[in-house]
Parts: C-alpha cells; structure tokens; sequence
C-alpha cells in the first residue's frame, strides 16, 4: 500500500520517461533500419523480474512497445505496462529493542516488527496497467514534433498525462535543439481515506482523497562532434503541487532519554515541488565497441541534491551479439523535512518525512547485459544488475536504543529482465 | 543568489554550445557509424524505462534524459 | 530562386571540370545527349532502401528512352555496400566515393541526396532526400527531361 503511492509516481516518472523515451525510440529505429514498402510493425518486449532482499518487495513487469513507421518519418508508438508487485515495505519508524504494533491503513488489521529489525508495512499485492501513445513527424523543412499522452491505473492511484516536444536541426544535422512539455494529473485514493498529516497513528483520522499535478519542461541541444562521438545537454524543469505525502508512511514518535517510540505520527510533504536537473550523455564510437557516459545532477526546494554518473560499455563480440556490463553511481542528500525520527516533547515540524526515498544515501548499480540479433529484425537480450543503496545507520542524533539500531538499513535489490524484439 | 549564478552559468554553456557548435560535426554522407541502433543517445529504451522507474520508486530524482538528434540523418 | 541558380552555376563548373576517366571518378561528358539521374547512396541510409526498388524501375522503364542512372556510394566499409547491393542487386551502374570527393563536388547536403542532368549535361533538378510519395513528381520531371531533345 505505501508502495503504491511510491510506484504510483515512479509510474509518472516511467510515463515521462516513456514520452521522452518514445521519440528516441523512434529516433533509433529512422537510423539504419528502414521502413519497408509493407510498412511493419516493430515490437520491444521486455519481461522484468526485480526483488529486494530482508522480503522486501518483489516485482514482475512485462512491457510492450509497438512502433510503427508511416514512411516520410511519421512515426506512431504504443506502449503498454503491467506491473505487478507483493512483498513489503518500510513504512518510516525505526527499528526497537521492543516489539512494535502498527495498524495497516485501512484502519483494520494490524502488524507487527519483530524486535531489532525495521519495520515493513504487511504484504499487499498490488496490480497496476498503463499505456502510452505517442505520435511523431516532421512539421517544416527541419522540424519534427510529436504529441503523446497516457494513463495509468491501479486501484489507489489514477493518472492521465500529455506531452508534446519539438525540435529543429541545424548545421547540416550536426546540431538539433529540443524543447518539450508535459503535464499529468495524478488522483490519489489511498485506503481507508487520507490521514491528517502528523496526527496519532492511533488517532486514525482519515478524510477522503487528493491530486497532484505535474508540469514538466525539457531543453536540450543534441551535438555531432564528430564521426565517432555524440553529446547532448540538458536542462530540465519539473514543478508539481497538491499532494505529495506518503498516506501510509509514518515517523516514529521517540522517548528523548530511552530513545523508545511512544507514538507514531503520519509523515507530511510540502504540497508544493520544483526541481532543476542538468543531464550530459556523451557516445563514442570505438573501432567496433561503444561507449555511453552520462551524468546527471539535481537540485529541489525540498533541499536534495543528487549526483548520477552512468557508464556502459558496449563489447560487440562478433555474431550480430553484444556484452555490455554497466555501473551507476548515485548519490543525493537527505530532504530538510527528512528525520529519522521525531523526538516526543519537541515541537512537532511543519513537515516531516522518514521516508528512506527522501534520505541521504549513495547508491551503487552493477549490471551486465547480453543480446543477439536472431535475424535483421529480431534480437534478444537479457540483463542483469545488482543494485546497492547505504544511508547512514548511525547518525549523530539517535538517542537511547536507537543508538544500538540501524537506521538506514541497506537496500539490496536484484533486476533481471528479457528482452524480445521483432516485427511483424 | 548561487540560484542566478547557476542560472547564468547554464545560460552561458548552452549558448557557447550553440555558438561553438557550427564548427563542430560532419558532413552528411559521413554518418555511418552515428546511423547504428548502437550510437543512438537511448538504444534501448524500454531498458531506460525500466530502469527509471526503479529508481523513481526508491530515489528522489528522476529523468533528465532528453530526445532527438543524431542518427542518420536522413531526409 | 537565386539560391537554384548559384548552385547551378557551382554544380555546372564543377562537374565539367572533372576530367579523368577513373574508376570512382564521374565524367559527365560521356553521357552527353542522355538523361543522367545521379543518386548519392549509403547501406545505413534508410530512405535509401526505398529508392533503390525505385530506380531499378525507371531504368528498366526509361533507359530505351536514354536515361542513365547512377548510384554514387559513400559508404566507409564497402562490405556494407555490397550486401546491400546483393540484396537488391541493381542493374544500374554503381560508383564508390568512400573518400566523399563527388560528395564534396555536388554539395551533397542530405542523405539521400539525387541530381537529375538533361541532355545538353546541365544539372536541372536537386532532391533532397527520397520521399515516397514524391515519386509521381520525380517520374514526371524525368519525362520532362527525356521528351527533350
């Protein structure tokens, strides 16, 4: 249930992504191959498998993307995803020396922590379906434009967006600048009604449902630099209000001696977000191998910062297959409102989140991906990647047990998926 | 403050960019190798999607990947 | 409309002044009194794979009438050029400009790019490109060109 709300906006980000995504797909496939006189289908497939250690949640998502070329590069995509997890969650307090008792959401059943370890909201499945269309062509001598838009359903969380984008080449098609725009309006209906930010976990004061929508602008310029090498830049802005709170994720309320929860208050997230990020990629073509950097930094009103460094590099071992092993670095800083805990006694902040998402962490992705073209319009690939994520579980205000607890526990998570592409 | 300066500073590189960029590429029959699937700035997008959306779910930042150029070129 | 006649004018002085008969060189003179259709391909090029069909078709249908097609080849790995050859295996004559010098001369500014040459060796049409549904247009100019004398 709190990861609901949690692929809920990773959902959005999948359905921006799509949308950014879909017209570099679509870029990918104008390259070389080429649309036949019949006018095929081309399908992506892939199947994804991803589970965290300590039962934590699992997932299996198989997505789609039908592409099809019109010829005079207007081009049509149609992406579907399902998406389905189980497995637990965090749900914000920290771990005790006690036994702890949390009452699930929807105000009925009740859960417990095992002594020591981190508390992890009860099992829940959870199903959600998606799709995403988007449409592309050019618009003038050097101009291309695309339109799309998409929606995404799961019991708790509804969402609808569109998105458009434009961009202009110049310089004999050495430089393309790109500018896009995309909004989505998201519906949340948590279960058991929305509890009032910070009140008693016990107090169960819950009122209804709420929304949030997001505004999304991307600028980016696209550089040849030469035969082998290609970079592009960009900045983009994302500025979203209403509501952002986790309805299911709590802080624990702590003794200021022992250390011991005395009560548990539901968190509460400004109703406002902008964000700034700067995005560099850079392909170099070596005699047959490539090479694909990236970085990334972000910065929020909500006071994160985050750095992402992305490397892959593409060993062409002969046969029409690849190998590409993979790292990520990543590191961010915690959110102003982010605590560990809240202290019993203090005056309670205006907004408070023990959210890990929201925490200081570095984390670390190694991955490996293998993939064989079957024939001129077929491959197939797997990949694999372990992902590591390390907060500090010590930090310098924990009191009383909270000393002898880890309060950033790890985050270990396992990805596999297959991929299937062909036409039709 | 460091706001407008970043601001400035992103300002100024997109517009260097942009100036230095003319002299920069090549000549439109010279795109082989930025014509492969391999060269494209998201070969594999559904990969990208996928993986967006995992750290969405357990990160605080999200996207920044951008679209367009490159390729062949053609037309 | 200056911009056609500048580039008229460049292509014309250009073209006559290329002299030596060699192999991956292209003396327009020869093919005086005949319609040249001159078509800059590559195998990476996607609309290139649409044209080929094309041109197979007006030079089985025009080449009684004089026209002469000419595909002028700018990949940089010639195996890539000759399996696309084997897959459409035209009967029209190919040349290999790896280097990019008949590139350079004609001003090749996009991918595929075609130059059409009426009898008298003067360049009266540039497409940029290859889009399938001017097809019906570039048939018409060509049979302007062959009715010509």
């Amino acid at each position: 249930m709190q990861l609901t709300i949690n692929t809920a906006q990773a959902m959005r980000a999948a359905l921006a992504a799509a949308s950014c995504g879909l017209l570099g797909m679509a870029t990918v496939a104008s390259a070389d191959s080429a649309p036949d006189t019949e006018k095929k289908w081309q399908v992506d497939s892939a199947l994804l498998y991803y589970k965290e250690n300590n039962g934590r949640v699992q997932a299996a998502e198989p997505i789609v993307n039908f592409r099809k070329d019109y010829g005079d590069e207007r081009v049509l995509n149609v992406k579907l995803t399902l998406d389905s997890l189980t497995g637990a969650s965090p749900n914000g307090a920290t771990a005790s020396t006690q036994a702890q008792t949390f009452t699930s959401p929807s105000g009925g059943k009740k859960y417990d922590a095992a002594v020591n370890s981190q508390p992890l909201d009860s099992e829940f499945k959870d199903t959600r379906a998606a799709v995403h269309v988007n449409w592309e062509q050019p618009i003038a001598d050097a101009y291309k434009a695309s339109i799309g838009g998409g929606i995404s359903n799961e019991y708790d969380f509804q969402s609808a967006s569109i998105n458009g984008a434009i961009s202009k080449d110049l310089n004999d098609k050495n430089t393309t600048l790109s500018a896009g725009l995309g909004i989505e309006l998201d519906s949340l209906n948590p279960v058991g009604g929305k509890p009032k930010p910070l009140s008693s976990m016990i107090s169960n004061i819950k009122e209804g449902s709420d929304s949030k929508t997001v505004v999304d602008g991307l600028l980016g310029i696209t550089q040849v630099i030469n035969r082998k090498m290609i970079m592009q830049w960009n900045y983009s802005l994302s500025s979203s209000s209403g509501y952002h709170t986790d309805p299911y994720k709590l802080l624990s309320v702590v003794d200021s001696v022992t250390g011991l929860p005395q009560d548990y208050f539901y968190e509460s997230r400004p109703d406002s977000r902008t964000r700034h990020s700067l995005f560099w990629q850079t392909k170099y073509h070596l005699t047959e191998d490539v090479i694909d950097l990236s970085y990334r930094y972000m910065t929020d009103d909500w006071g994160i910062k985050s750095h992402t460094l992305d490397l892959r590099y593409r060993f062409e071992l002969g046969n029409d297959s690849y190998l590409e092993p993979n790292v990520r670095f990543y590191t961010q800083t915690a959110a102003d409102f982010y605590h560990y805990f809240l202290v019993q006694g203090q005056a309670t902040p205006q907004f408070a989140s023990a959210d890990p998402r929201l925490g200081q962490f570095d984390a670390t992705t190694f991955g490996i991906k293998y993939g064989k073209a079957l024939s001129k319009d077929s491959e197939f690939s797997v990949r694999v990647e372990q992902y590591a994520q390390t907060g500090n579980s010590s930090p310098s205000e924990a009191i009383g047990q909270l000393k002898t607890q880890n309060l950033f526990p790890d985050l270990n998570a396992l990805v596999v998926q297959f991929g299937y592409s062909f036409s039709f | 403050m460091t706001k407008i300066v970043s601001g400035l500073i992103v300002g100024l590189v997109l517009t260097s960019l942009l100036g230095g960029c003319s002299s920069l590429g090549v000549k439109p029959w010279q795109h082989d190798l930025l014509a492969k699937k391999s060269m494209q700035l998201n070969s594999a997008p559904l990969d990208s999607a996928i993986d967006d959306h995992i750290y969405f779910s357990k990160e605080a930042s999200s996207g920044g990947r951008g679209f367009g150029g490159g390729g062949c070129g053609c037309n | 409309m200056m911009k056609i006649t500048q580039w008229l004018g460049v292509a014309v002085l250009t073209i006559s002044s290329t002299l030596t008969m060699a192999a991956n060189n292209l003396n327009l003179d020869a093919y005086k009194g005949k319609v040249v259709y001159v078509d800059f391909w590559a195998s990476w090029c996607g609309p290139c794979r649409e044209s080929f069909p094309w041109m197979k078709k007006i030079q089985q249908q025009y080449s009684k009438d004089g026209l002469v097609v000419i595909a002028v080849n700018v990949d940089q790995e010639k195996k890539l050029a000759d399996d696309f050859l084997n897959e459409f295996k035209p009967e029209f004559k190919v040349l290999f400009d790896k280097e990019g010098k008949l590139a350079d001369d004609f001003k090749v500014s996009s991918m595929p790019s075609s130059y059409v040459i009426d009898r008298q060796g003067k360049p009266r049409f540039k497409h940029k490109g290859f889009h399938g549904n001017k097809q019906a247009q570039y048939e018409s100019e060509l049979l302007g060109l062959l009715n010509e004398k």
